[in-house]
């Protein structure tokens, strides 16, 4: 190393860190790489190649035969409802919670505290045993069979985020918030010119996230929709493998892969929020 | 070929009712079941259909239905093909699918059920339908039977029995299973060694692992039988063989044996796969846990890493022959002596749920499926064999000879003939004493000290017992 | 805190009650956070009692639920030893992946929190394993990987650690620990809250440590760390409550098994509700879980004023 000055060893450095980083990226995508491969590979390969990444030979029947669905409903139906729910209930998700987190952070009233630990205390409960209740519920709504029960409580904030959020706007220094108040803004106010601007990576945290979990939540999806053409693509893509008979895996892969897709998408286009430009505002002096 | 299958179901039946003459326990009701059918005179039939509903009166009724199963791609396009076909015979029926993956299916079903939501027609399970039937969720069908909506005049007995719980006729088989031992014939050939006969025992088994184990290098293979996972059915077969049940079979939530008796079989069971696992002739501890989970396309023997895989369903026999891209050889699960233990199993069943509103068009509708030619043409046996003779007979007819289907086919014809009298239905406890055998199991073949682990499995079993009971 | 409690009444002059009262702290409170307590009276009162009522009765889901008092809870610490296996189990799971996961997540924001197109592609590289969560295609790889004749086993057969074939998803001694891998390499959640955190500090505090000749170790601590501190409490205490609830990984991978090496709380907790239809027995283990969880937690709130730096608070 000695040999080399200063900018060489710098070179060398960043040469060896993108070697070292391009090999880590393949360990941590892989099993992307596999899905992708593995949905060119016929039924046959998949089982009995099972550990070469690449098809014997390649086959792209999986996709169209994938796409065509079941029983008639392709998956353009399944990608629309999908889409669909996830939008509405995204979009109700990430405003209710910076709402909510808002009251949490900024505001004294009485109670404060027992509903901030109301709040923690809702993201204990495992879902698996809340199912049935839920059912009951919805069903005494009427809702059963509809998207409410996906989209609506969402719209009245989602603990994991408010959590998320009502963390975000601790960090922000509350000189702003009196000096705003001096200035005659009300409380209502320093929420939307004050807080909301200088939180957005932390909503768009919760967008990624929510986004994430609404597209590939089966559960809920699962227990309340019951007409075919209302299923969203997480519930389709179980409906490929069945563990008592035959399987499609090839149409599996190609449909898991498409479906990943948007939230990929959407996390590149939604990640330079997160990195560049590093905050200018909000700091003391 | 009509001539096998007539023969089979002649002798199905006859041993079937003399099994079911010797037990006490079929009632007024099954027994009226059976007189319908069984006997399947033209004379008896219309003498029921004439003094209730007549069949077609029943499908003018204008009925707006659901119908909610599980299944796979395959099973869905098939199944509404089938209903289209029926939609179109009664136009005044409509049926709307609810289809999912075996994934959640039960708890959504669940769900609906507690909260009175169920579809009218619901495919079950064996391990599910003494809980749904216990429970009033699905409605007695014998009314119908009698009423002649439901016609079984062409189904055997052994065939609809497994749906009688308490007496009650809750569910209609979709399709004969039982199990199989899948053999590799090329490895087979290579070894010289014979596919050995249905009557075939475990010694012949022992002798066969023996000859390929011998051969391994050369056969290029790792071990004679990669088994599958843990299954249970192995370890109630050995109690079949000591004319015990490894459940109770009053229904309650209990063994069907001593602690000392079923301790001696239990051991000697799983001690002798430890042996057998010890020597090679099946896979280690190890990929059968990774075969349990993977699925069974993903077994060994579709990368020709062995010569056998017992521990098969036989309509499984299908999807590790489109993995492998071959066709195997099946035969009959060996057994101590030529008497098989294995039995017919429904694959599945359709019941018709108290939630229903249209109960007759219900009942008409699983009649349809169980006996319209056109329908189960659309439904191309992919759930079993199906039940009704007419039907068997028309699909065989399309068959093409030396198909994975036809082989199944013959096979489930052949293994009707032998087979065992299927038991009751396993308790509730099923699923958690069915995770304690397999950790039994497991310890043993991992070398643990077989008495503490039959203890460990005594005690929680117990426990579970009493909290369903 | 008291300081904003009392500012409303000492603001502009108010003129109209309704402005005082709309302007009032228990009024604008309310307000925000209203959306919250509707949706919890509505959507997650019921549920939640159902269960805890159902905690104390024999449930199928199919018949009426019948009242036994607290035996489910007494079950659980007497005689189901699966139980308390399952609960230990879960207490090694969530105190071996969350600090890993963490750890790793923050290296991971660390290095890749600034940069141009390249940067941007390999953070996305590294997001992906947890975009693809629970699939089909991650059990299938992660079998493959750890399992017998697989991958790590030839890894381990070179270095000369393990002879022969060897299944570590199979295998007792290590399906938990392959288990703990899968939850640490989808460490995709918490480095997006980590790089979301590590934006808000600004840059001014690193260029005044710079003219002070702070090197980049002593920023991180100085600095990065302090100031990241409210994410990483976040962090933590959201890690914590999903790896205690966590159940996908192992579900799709081990199903519990071998010989419950991986049944994990929740993993047992499904098949005591669905697959034995003991909804009962499932809710109290839910309720036993939250109270674990809840301490847990509280005990974590309660520390936080010792390594919890809030920017709103003033505090250095």
């Amino acid at each position: 190393m000695a040999l080399l000055n200063y900018t060489q060893q710098k070179k060398v450095g960043r040469v060896v860190f993108h070697i070292v980083v391009v090999f880590l990226c393949f360990l941590m995508t892989y099993p992307l790489l596999y899905m992708l491969f593995s949905s060119f590979k016929t039924a046959q390969d998949i089982f009995q190649h099972p550990n070469s990444l690449f098809p014997q030979e390649w086959c792209f029947d999986n996709y169209p035969n994938g796409w065509r669905g079941f029983g008639g409903v392709t998956f353009t139906t399944f990608f629309g409802n999908s889409l669909f729910v996830t939008i509405l209930a995204v979009l109700g998700q990430v405003a209710s919670s910076s709402l909510v987190a808002y009251g949490f952070a900024r505001c004294n009233f009485k109670g404060r505290s027992i509903w901030l630990a109301i709040m923690i205390v809702s993201m204990m409960m495992p879902a698996q045993v809340l199912i049935i209740p839920q059912y009951i519920m919805f069903n005494s709504f009427g809702w059963i069979n509809t998207f409410l029960p996906l989209i609506v409580p969402g719209y009245f904030g989602y603990p994991f985020f408010i959590f998320l959020i009502y963390q975000f706007m601790q960090g922000i220094p509350r000189d702003l918030d009196e000096a705003a108040f001096i200035d005659g803004c009300s409380k209502y106010g320093i929420y939307i010119r004050i807080i909301l601007p200088l939180v957005k990576p932390a909503l768009v945290t919760s967008l990624i996230f929510a986004t994430y979990w609404k597209w590939d939540d089966f559960f809920g999806p699962m227990i309340y929709l019951s007409d075919v053409k209302k299923y969203t693509i997480s519930i389709a893509l179980k409906m490929f493998t069945d563990p008592t008979s035959v399987s499609d895996w090839g149409a599996s892969y190609a449909m898991a892969m498409l479906s990943v897709l948007p939230v990929i998408i959407l996390f590149f286009c939604f990640q330079k929020y997160l990195v560049e430009g590093i905050s200018t505002t909000g700091m003391k002096g | 070929m009509k001539k096998v299958l007539s023969a089979t179901m002649a002798v199905a039946m006859l041993l079937s009712m003399a099994a079911c003459s010797s037990s006490s326990s079929s009632s007024a009701a099954g027994s009226s079941a059976a007189s319908s059918s069984a006997a399947g005179s033209t004379s008896d039939s219309t003498a029921a259909s004439s003094e209730a509903a007549d069949p077609t009166a029943v499908g003018d009724v204008k009925a707006e239905m659901r119908m909610i199963w599980w299944g796979s791609q395959t099973r869905h396009d098939y199944t509404q093909a089938a209903i289209k076909v029926f939609e179109e015979k009664y136009p005044n029926i409509t049926i709307t699918p609810e289809y999912l993956a075996w994934d959640g299916y039960w708890e959504k079903c669940a769900a609906m059920g507690a909260s009175k939501n169920l579809p009218d027609l619901m495919q079950q399970d064996y391990k599910y339908i003494t809980a749904y039937a216990r429970n009033n969720q699905i409605i007695d069908l014998n009314p119908y039977v009698e009423s002649g909506i439901l016609d079984l005049s062409d189904v055997s007995e052994t065939a609809y029995t497994p749906g009688i719980i308490d007496d009650k006729l809750v569910a209609i088989n979709l399709g004969m299973n039982t199990y199989c031992v899948l053999i590799d014939q090329d490895i087979f050939a290579k070894a010289g060694i014979e596919i050995p006969e249905d009557t075939w025992t475990i010694a012949d088994y022992e002798a066969i692992c023996q000859q390929l184990v011998d051969k391994k290098d050369e056969l290029g293979i790792k071990y004679a039988d990669s088994v599958g996972g843990f299954e249970i059915e192995t370890l109630q077969y050995a109690f079949r063989e000591k004319d015990m049940y490894f459940f109770n079979q009053d229904g309650s939530e209990s063994f069907g044996w001593d602690k000392e008796t079923g301790k001696e079989i239990i051991l000697a069971h799983m001690l002798r796969e430890k042996e057998w696992q010890d020597k090679g002739y099946i896979a280690p501890v190890a990929v059968r846990q990774e075969n349990s989970v993977n699925g069974i396309e993903s077994n060994p023997i579709v990368k020709g890493e062995c010569a056998m895989f017992s521990y098969i369903w036989s309509n499984q026999a299908k999807a590790v022959s489109t993995a492998a891209g071959k066709n195997f050889t099946m035969v009959a699960y060996p057994s101590e002596t030529e008497k098989k233990m294995q039995y017919m199993k429904p694959s599945q069943f359709l019941s018709v749920t108290a939630d229903s509103k249209y109960p007759d068009q219900a009942a008409l509708f699983v009649s349809e499926f169980t006996n319209n030619i056109d329908m189960n043409k659309e439904l191309k046996a992919e759930r079993g064999v199906p039940i009704a003779g007419k039907v068997r007979e028309a699909l065989a007819a399309d068959m093409e000879e030396g198909s994975i289907d036809k082989q199944v086919f013959d096979y489930v014809g052949r293994m009707s003939e032998i087979a065992n009298v299927i038991w009751k239905p396993e308790p509730q406890a099923l699923g958690t004493i069915d995770n304690l055998r397999k950790n039994m199991l497991v310890s043993i073949l991992n070398g643990s000290d077989p008495d503490q682990a039959f203890e460990d499995f005594y005690t929680l079993a117990l426990d579970e017992f009493a909290a369903q009971a | 805190m008291a300081q904003s409690a009392v500012r409303p009444a000492q603001g502009k002059q108010q003129n109209f009650s309704f402005s005082k009262f709309i302007n009032n702290e228990n009024t604008v409170g309310y307000v925000f956070i209203g959306l919250f307590v509707i949706g919890f009276l509505v959507f997650t009162v019921y549920p939640l009692f159902s269960s805890l009522y159902y905690s104390l009765t024999k449930y199928d889901g199919l018949s009426a639920p019948e009242w036994i008092g607290l035996k489910n809870y007494t079950r659980m610490f007497t005689t189901d030893i699966r139980y308390q296996k399952s609960l230990l189990i879960t207490f090694i799971y969530v105190f071996t992946s969350v600090p890993l996961r963490l750890i790793f997540a923050l290296i991971v924001a660390m290095l890749f929190k600034n940069g141009g197109r390249v940067v941007a592609a390999y953070r996305t590289l590294f997001y992906l394993p947890s975009v693809i969560g629970g699939s089909v295609a991650v059990a299938v790889i992660w079998r493959q990987l750890w399992g017998y004749g697989g991958i790590i086993n030839k890894m381990f057969n070179a270095i000369g650690l393990i002879e022969g074939d060897f299944s570590f998803i199979a295998s007792e001694s290590t399906a938990l620990a392959t288990v703990v891998v899968l939850a640490v390499w989808q460490f995709g959640s918490p480095m997006l809250t980590f790089l979301a955190g590590l934006k808000d500090i600004p840059v001014s505090y690193y260029e005044a440590a710079e003219v002070d000749g702070a090197n980049g170790w002593q920023r991180f601590w100085k600095i990065t760390l302090p100031c990241l501190s409210p994410v990483i409490f976040f962090n933590l205490i959201n890690q914590m409550i999903s790896g205690f609830m966590a159940f996908t990984q192992a579900y799709i991978v081990t199903r519990g098994g071998p010989n419950d090496a991986t049944n994990l709380y929740v993993v047992y907790l499904f098949e005591k509700s669905f697959t034995s239809r003991q909804m009962g027995y499932g809710s109290a283990m839910a309720w036993v879980l939250i109270v674990i969880v809840g301490i847990m937690t509280a005990i974590l709130f309660n520390t936080q004023h010792k390594w919890v730096f809030y920017e709103s608070k003033g505090g250095k």
